[in-house]
């Protein structure tokens, strides 16, 4: 049976990319050196899977239909279009993995979840700058989830968790021996093309940090409704931090790194929950 | 309120000829979509507080780095239009 051997979230600003010749030597060394951790934790736990959560950013999603969540289900993707992601992995197109993905799309549904799902994804930097930091030879194949965080209304918190939780369940009724690792990428805080665009609300990013430690699932869907209507709009992508979070059952979080980074423009972040039993 | 085709210009222009058309040819890309009078006139002004309330967030960001503002020249032409609101929520 295929198992769930971890589950992380990272941060995935664009600047990571777009700006990284241009950084102080400062922040490239905070990247290189936690986002290589984050590497070295993942490559050690040897995954033949990766399961990523992130939000679409207006590359596979348009106002003419847009998804609460989608599954990449091909057993190919298309790489990043964005012009300052080009050239950035070993292989042009990204493996999929048809069977696993198929099987959560199914298991999905048979849940009473409802997502869309497509044969053929573009991979964003959403899902492509944490695996271009973390410097795989050879990127395992990926089974990519993208949830609506960019035009309102957007899944609540509570679904996410109930996702997250799902999604390991899922993974594990999966009858091939498979060692899975779960990614949600995105925030933490920051705001984007609207008026408090640059602003990095560290309250929240600690609050939040705080809450992954040990809140229970009505405790931090709570919360993050309060709290999110307060910061801005990119923290909605805490979204995906709690989907990692509930796919490890809400233990055994380790912050692998936070700082406050106004070059990429994020609270930018990295964590670890990991997965016992 | 966002407005459909504000927004499918703007997405169309990602493009690789995005900035070329918008540069060069903007009357004949703002003619190819169901706009109103009002907000062709914001585009062709660069009237960003008008278009602001209309447009996806991150296409705005989009939009703006199309138009040749870097990051902290797109945070000055937003910051213009915050409201007393956006200020206490920033300062805590």
């Amino acid at each position: 049976m295929a198992r769930v051997v971890g589950s992380f979230a990272a941060s995935h600003a664009p600047n990571i990319a777009r700006a990284w010749d241009t950084f102080t030597d400062e922040t490239r060394d905070w990247l290189n050196t936690h986002y290589n951790a984050l590497g070295d934790r993942v490559k050690a736990l040897e995954p033949d899977v990766l399961v990523f959560h992130s939000n679409d950013h207006w590359i596979n999603f348009f106002l003419d239909n847009i998804p609460a969540f989608l599954i990449g289900i091909g057993d190919e993707h298309d790489p990043p279009p964005e012009p300052f992601m080009k050239g950035l992995f070993p292989q042009h197109n990204l493996p999929g993995h048809a069977g696993l993905s198929r099987h959560l799309l199914e298991f999905a549904m048979q849940s009473d979840f409802d997502p869309s799902y497509s044969h053929r994804v573009k991979i964003d930097h959403g899902i492509g700058i944490p695996i271009w930091r973390m410097g795989f030879e050879k990127v395992p194949p990926l089974v990519p989830v993208f949830i609506n965080l960019v035009e309102k209304p957007f899944p609540t918190p509570k679904r996410c968790l109930a996702w997250g939780h799902m999604i390991r369940e899922a993974i594990e009724a999966y009858p091939e021996d498979l060692r899975v690792v779960v990614f949600g990428t995105g925030g933490l805080s920051h705001s984007i093309g609207e008026t408090t665009m640059g602003w990095i609300d560290e309250k929240f990013d600690h609050a939040c940090i705080e809450l992954f430690k040990s809140a229970s699932d009505e405790h931090l869907a709570s919360e993050l409704d309060r709290m999110l209507v307060k910061t801005g709009n990119g923290g909605a992508e805490l979204r995906s931090w709690s989907i990692a979070h509930a796919v490890a059952d809400g233990k055994g979080f380790d912050l692998i790194g936070y700082i406050p980074q106004p070059e990429t423009l994020i609270g930018c972040g990295l964590a670890e929950w990991k997965i016992t039993g | 309120m966002t407005d459909y085709w504000l927004n499918k210009l703007i997405f169309e222009l990602q493009g690789p000829d995005g900035k070329d058309l918008w540069t060069n040819h903007r009357e004949d890309v703002i003619a190819k979509y169901d706009l109103s009078p009002k907000i062709r006139k914001a585009l062709m002004k660069d009237d960003i507080g008008t278009l602001l309330p209309l447009v996806n967030p991150y296409l705005m960001r989009f939009f703006l780095l199309m138009l040749g503002h870097d990051d902290n020249q797109s945070i000055a032409v937003l910051a213009e239009f915050q409201t007393n609101e956006d200020k206490e929520r920033i300062n805590g």
